[in-house]
Order: structure tokens, then C-alpha cells, then sequence
């Protein structure tokens, strides 16, 4: 069996909207690959993250808040050498923000990111929240969710083209790309609603590991939950 | 002029609508009010701001609310109150209304209100009450509250120094607003025999909010209450709470505070908190303990979440709760798991239709665990409804349950969602659905010859 590490980092301050399903199922899609997926909960921004060892960091969504305080703890030449090097890692929702340019919050403050996607951030007065439906510009892959939106994002490389959704900022662009530090507005858990993306991701890590995955998970009931929220999303009302 | 103006139109209205059909909007005068004049509820007269309980916080407000009020007036105090649940700024002008003379003075005592968390600043600045009773602040209706700090920020710019909080000793967001105001309650619940602890590889608590490392529980009480601390500063709950509950009796429906045992008539451990909070302001109020008790023993919650249905030999667990909110939908979760019998289990969540726009969303079930529920004797689950029944089977299939055990009912339809109930194995069901659709489906059990237990 194969193996793949799962930096899990920070669960306890990155733990909105029920993401943590996302490394849960992750594990899941392993098994159905021949992959054994081992998550590695890395506790506290005191912590030192293995970067060595993992081929994965998931950070999942936060308050804005917290990112602030997250920043500076996540500036090292370990996290610049693992993502310089192709090494994966997935920002959901907010948490994206920390590894833009900015973070202009609500009360005028900027919060300096980490500087890895050509991206600002501006936090909004107003939540938005709604469902979500996007495509990935590389692939292709169409992506379900919600989008729970507490900043205005203004990014040069979009992960994705939005299909029904704010996404970044109301011009079609969803989340952002530089390497494989994929970042995206889609929760729901992601990977429980889109076990194919995390399919491919798992899949990429191998490939690079230099070892082809054949095999193919069964993801028949996302794809009925998939299914069923175009469906809402396509019958749903205007105001 | 233009207030008296406003507050005969308005009382004109209820009257009016009242007359027409009593079950039409609790807050319709009061919205008509706020729109004709935004500043409406600062013009009442006679109001005693100090005698003005705002309740506030994500899950318990109601209950508490009702509860407070129904035992101020049980010790024989005249008190307005926003019991139809209307929390926010029409529905606390609906009672203004209807607690008011012609010119617009408030001719009651006690005024107590719910208040909905957002609604809270834009309240208070035009209502400048005293005491502010938080029951918690967690996660809930992420697409307009979106987290819990946007809502706790709220609470910040909004409180006056000079307030009385009442806060819960374990709950760690909501506490963290005591540096906020001068005079500070504490409530508080000692761990019981339904406190649990968890080794749950993914469960998550939450950062300090004042230090921001994690926040580590030594025992929960409910989902994300209990005893804390945080990994890194001294922030923790506090050993001298101002009103302690210890010594539980599940069974007897009896607790200890202060010298006494307190007869009470609900004791999950969600109404202890409620009690909690009252026994608080109660004192600070001056109600002498047997008023309090003497009103919490005649209390029937009119918003109870839970029936038991017997129906076609099948023993019916109808429970109810507010679904876009973890720890809501947690409670619940744990009744289930604490029944070790063979059962089956129903789960319907729902698309959101209370506001624009519309909603499927459903990652709330994923902060929920369900595992417990999957370890606890279940031989059948059902995931129903129209959008979400693919996404509850999932939950339940990633906790553990068999796929093949698992049926899923895209629809809304009640004949179809419990077609297969004759057939089912077990004899005690658990159905778990949001609250707005209870009605239906407690008229189909009663239609098809269900009694109530």
C-alpha cells in the first residue's frame, strides 16, 4: 500500500464549517485508492510543522481574526522551500488570505499575508453566503459547495472560473493558484461534496512521488449530492 | 406628534390583525412602526432601563427567555416579554406595543426580550437596557453570521461599560466579552454524569479568544461548554462562579445550588444552563430562591423540541432542533446515542428558505459527531429530504454506518420518507428533523392513528 502524509495544521483555530470532514474523507478516498493517508495534527502555531515528511498541509477555514495571529508563525524558509518545490498544500475559505499580499480588515488595519499569491484581500461589512458551482481552469473539473464569503479577494492567478456564486469578487473568478498551493472559496466539506478533486489531488502527490494511481473511487452518493444542489441552485428564486 | 402617530397606527394594526388571523406575524405592527419611524422603540416612556433583560446569544435564548419571564410574573411581577420568539428590532417594537398606553408609556415593570444576536447593537443603541444575559455564542447561520467572531465583534462595539453581563462560565467565546462591562455574573455546571470527554482523532475546539492558541476542554458538558482552559495563558473557567449547578439528578429531575435541591421540570443538560441563567439574574433581581423555584417547577417550555409517538407498535423519538447550528443539532445527536436499544434513525435536514438567498448548504452536520450515534445500536438509517438526503448519507456513511443500512429519500413527501417504517427492524425510532417541519410531520403520525406518550 502507498502512503501519504496529511499535515493537518492548527485544527483547533482553523476548525469552520465542518472542513474537518474534508480530512476525515481524505483518508476514505485513500483506502479506495490503495493509499494508506495519515493525518498528522499539527496542534499550535508554536508547533513545528514537519514539512520533511508531509505531502500535504491542509489549512482549513478561520476566523480572520486568528489568520493574523497564524501569519507570522507560518514565515519560514521551510514553508517558501516546501511550496517552491511543488509540495501541496490546500488554503480553504479564509484561510487563503493568510498566503496572499493583504488583509484589509473591516476596521481599517492591514494585516500583511504571506505574500505566495499575487492576491488582496478586503474584508466585507456584510457576510455573503450562498451555494456554489465552479470549474477549474486547468482541468476542467466542475466543483460543488457553499461559499461562505467574509472578504473581497482580488487575485492575478484564479484557480477557477465561477458557474454560479460570488466567488472572489463578483467578476467570475474563484480562489487562486501558484504551484500547488490550491487556494478556493468552495467548502461543504469540499472533499465530501467533491471527492474527485480530492481524488486527483491524492493522485498528483503520487504522480510526483513518481508513482501512477490507476484505480478510481466510488463516489456515487457525492455525485447524487452534486446533482441534486445544481438542481436547487438552477430552480432557485430570485429575491 | 409623529411617535403617537406611529404607535396608534401600529397598535391599530395589531388590533386589526389580531381580529383577522392570530397566528399572521407576532412583530407585523412593530414592523410597520420601525418603518414609519426607525427610531420607534427610544420614544416609549416610563421604561426602567436598569429593569430592561436583554437574552441573547446561539442556542438557549428562547427557553430562557420564557423562562425568566414566566417566573418573574409567577412571583408577581408585571412583565412585557417577546415570548413569540419576534427578536429582533420589529418584534421587540411589537411589544412595546402591545405593553403600552395610548400616549406611549410602558405600563409594565420588567421589560425582557430576546434579542437575535445581529439585532443586538442596533437595539440597544435606541433601547439603552442594563443587563445582558449571553446563553453562548457558537456557530450558526454561517451565511449571514458567517463566524462566531463576526457575531462576538458585534457584541463588543456594542456594550456599554456600564451593563451587567451575565455570562456562562464555560463557554468560552461569550465569557471572553467580561472585560467589556464593569459588573460581570457567572453562571455555571459542574460536570455530571452526561459530561463526556472525547478522543475523537478529528474533533476540534477552538482558539483562546484572547491569547488565540487552542482551547482545550477537561470535560464537556454540551458541545463546545465545560470546564476550559487555555493550552497557552490563564484563561479559564472560573472555580468561584457567582451560580453554580452541581449534583444532577437525571432521573429525579433535581439539582443543587447554593444550600438547596432545586426541583426542576426538564433536566437535559441544555435546560440546566437555562436554569442556571435565571437562578443569575433571578438574585440579582432580589427573587428569594423559593419564587425562583416556585416559577421554574410550574414551567412548560412551549417550545419543547422532543415528543414520543406511539404508532403501528413502533415507539417514535420525534426530535427537533435548529439545524444550521452544530451544537444544536449536537444535543440531539447525543440523545440518540445515550439510547443503546436497537433502532432506527431518520435524519431530514432542509434547504433554507427563511431568507435570499435560498441555501443547501449543510457542512454543519460535518462539525457534528455522529459517530456516537453509529456506535449506539442503529440497524437502519434514513437520509431524507429534497437536496440534503445525499449529504446526511454521506455524513453517516463517513461516521461509520453501512452503506447498504443506509436509505436515502430526495424528497419531502412523508408517505415516501417513511414508506419503509413497517418493515423496519427495530421497534424504537429516533426522527431528527428542523423545527419548521414538524407540524406535517406530527400530523401524519396523528392521522395515521399515532397517540402521543
Amino acid at each position: 500500500m502507498h502512503k501519504i502524509s496529511v499535515g493537518w495544521v492548527y485544527p483547533n483555530l482553523l476548525n469552520l464549517h465542518g472542513e474537518r470532514g474534508s480530512v476525515q474523507v481524505l483518508v476514505e478516498i485513500g483506502k479506495q485508492l490503495d493509499i494508506d493517508v495519515e493525518i498528522v495534527r499539527i496542534e499550535d502555531f508554536d508547533d513545528p510543522i514537519p514539512f520533511d515528511s508531509l505531502d500535504l498541509l491542509m489549512f482549513l477555514p478561520g476566523e480572520i481574526i486568528t489568520l493574523s495571529h497564524i501569519i507570522p508563525a507560518l514565515q519560514s524558509d521551510a514553508l517558501h522551500n516546501y511550496l517552491e518545490q511543488g509540495g501541496y498544500a490546500l488554503a480553504l475559505g479564509t484561510s487563503g488570505l493568510m498566503f496572499g499580499k493583504s488583509i484589509l480588515r473591516e476596521d481599517g488595519t492591514t494585516v500583511s499575508g504571506l505574500g505566495y499569491l499575487d492576491m488582496t484581500a478586503k474584508e466585507r461589512k456584510f457576510v455573503f453566503g450562498d451555494d456554489y458551482h465552479i470549474r477549474i481552469n486547468e482541468s476542467g473539473m466542475e466543483l460543488a459547495g457553499a461559499q461562505i464569503q467574509m472578504a473581497d479577494v482580488d487575485a492575478a492567478n484564479p484557480l477557477a472560473t465561477v458557474i454560479y456564486g460570488m466567488g472572489n469578487n463578483n467578476t467570475g473568478a474563484e480562489g487562486a493558484r501558484w504551484n500547488n498551493l490550491i487556494y478556493t472559496n468552495c467548502t461543504g466539506p469540499l472533499f465530501v461534496k467533491n471527492p474527485w478533486f480530492a481524488e486527483e489531488i491524492l493522485k498528483g502527490i503520487m504522480i510526483k512521488k513518481g508513482i501512477q494511481i490507476t484505480a478510481t473511487g466510488n463516489h456515487t452518493i457525492a455525485k447524487n449530492a452534486f446533482d441534486a444542489t445544481l438542481t436547487f441552485i438552477q430552480n432557485k428564486p430570485k429575491k | 406628534m409623529r411617535f403617537i402617530i406611529t404607535l396608534w397606527i401600529a397598535k391599530l394594526t395589531a388590533f386589526a390583525v389580531n381580529l383577522l388571523d392570530k397566528k399572521r406575524g407576532s412583530n407585523y405592527s412593530g414592523k410597520i412602526a420601525v418603518k414609519l419611524m426607525p427610531n420607534f422603540i427610544a420614544k416609549f416612556k416610563s421604561i426602567d432601563y436598569n429593569k430592561v433583560y436583554f437574552i441573547s446569544g446561539t442556542n438557549g435564548k428562547s427557553t430562557t427567555t420564557n423562562l425568566l419571564a414566566h417566573t418573574l410574573i409567577s412571583a408577581g411581577k408585571r412583565v412585557a416579554c417577546n415570548t413569540e420568539g419576534a427578536n429582533m428590532m420589529g418584534g421587540v417594537a411589537t411589544t412595546l406595543i402591545k405593553n403600552s398606553t395610548l400616549s406611549g408609556r410602558f405600563n409594565k415593570e420588567f421589560l425582557v426580550l430576546e434579542i437575535d444576536e445581529r439585532s443586538f447593537p442596533g437595539i440597544v443603541k435606541l433601547l439603552p437596557g442594563k443587563n445582558l444575559a449571553l446563553t453562548n455564542l457558537q456557530k450558526d447561520q454561517v451565511q449571514r453570521n458567517g463566524d462566531p467572531d463576526f457575531i462576538l465583534r458585534k457584541f463588543k462595539n456594542a456594550i456599554e461599560c456600564g451593563m451587567t453581563l451575565f455570562l456562562n462560565n464555560e463557554e468560552p467565546r461569550s465569557r471572553s466579552l467580561e472585560n467589556c462591562a464593569d459588573n460581570v455574573v457567572y453562571f455555571s455546571v459542574l460536570q455530571n454524569e452526561k459530561s463526556y470527554q472525547t478522543d475523537d482523532p478529528y474533533a476540534v475546539t477552538l482558539p483562546c479568544p484572547k491569547c488565540f492558541h487552542p482551547i482545550a476542554y477537561d470535560n464537556y458538558n454540551l458541545a463546545n461548554i465545560g470546564q476550559f482552559h487555555c493550552t497557552r495563558c490563564d484563561y479559564a473557567s472560573k472555580a468561584d462562579a457567582d451560580v453554580v449547578i452541581s449534583n444532577i439528578n437525571f432521573n429525579e429531575n433535581t439539582f443543587v445550588s447554593g444550600d438547596k435541591v432545586w426541583n426542576v421540570p426538564y433536566t437535559m443538560p441544555f435546560y440546566i444552563y437555562n436554569f442556571a441563567m435565571c437562578i443569575a439574574i433571578g438574585r440579582i433581581i432580589g427573587l428569594t430562591d423559593a419564587e425562583l423555584q416556585k416559577g421554574f417547577a410550574s414551567f412548560v417550555n412551549p417550545a419543547a423540541h422532543m415528543d414520543v409517538i406511539h404508532f403501528r407498535g413502533k415507539e417514535i423519538h420525534y426530535l427537533r432542533g435548529k439545524q444550521e447550528n452544530p451544537e444544536a443539532l449536537q444535543s440531539q445527536l447525543d440523545m440518540i446515542a445515550a439510547d443503546k436499544r436497537q433502532k432506527a434513525v431518520y435524519v431530514g435536514m432542509y434547504q433554507i428558505t427563511d431568507f435570499y438567498p435560498y441555501y443547501g448548504g449543510s457542512f454543519y452536520l460535518f462539525d457534528c459527531d455522529f459517530e456516537s450515534v453509529v456506535k449506539s445500536n442503529v440497524t437502519h438509517y434514513v437520509a431524507f429530504s429534497t437536496t440534503v438526503a445525499n449529504d446526511i448519507a454521506s455524513r453517516m456513511i463517513l461516521a461509520g454506518a453501512d452503506k447498504d443500512r443506509v436509505s436515502v429519500f430526495d424528497t419531502n413527501h412523508i408517505p415516501t420518507i417513511f414508506s419503509e417504517l413497517d418493515t423496519i427492524e427495530a421497534d424504537v425510532i429516533y426522527i431528527l428533523t428542523n423545527t419548521k417541519h414538524a407540524p406535517e410531520i406530527k400530523e401524519y403520525f396523528k392521522q395515521g392513528g399515532g397517540v402521543n406518550a
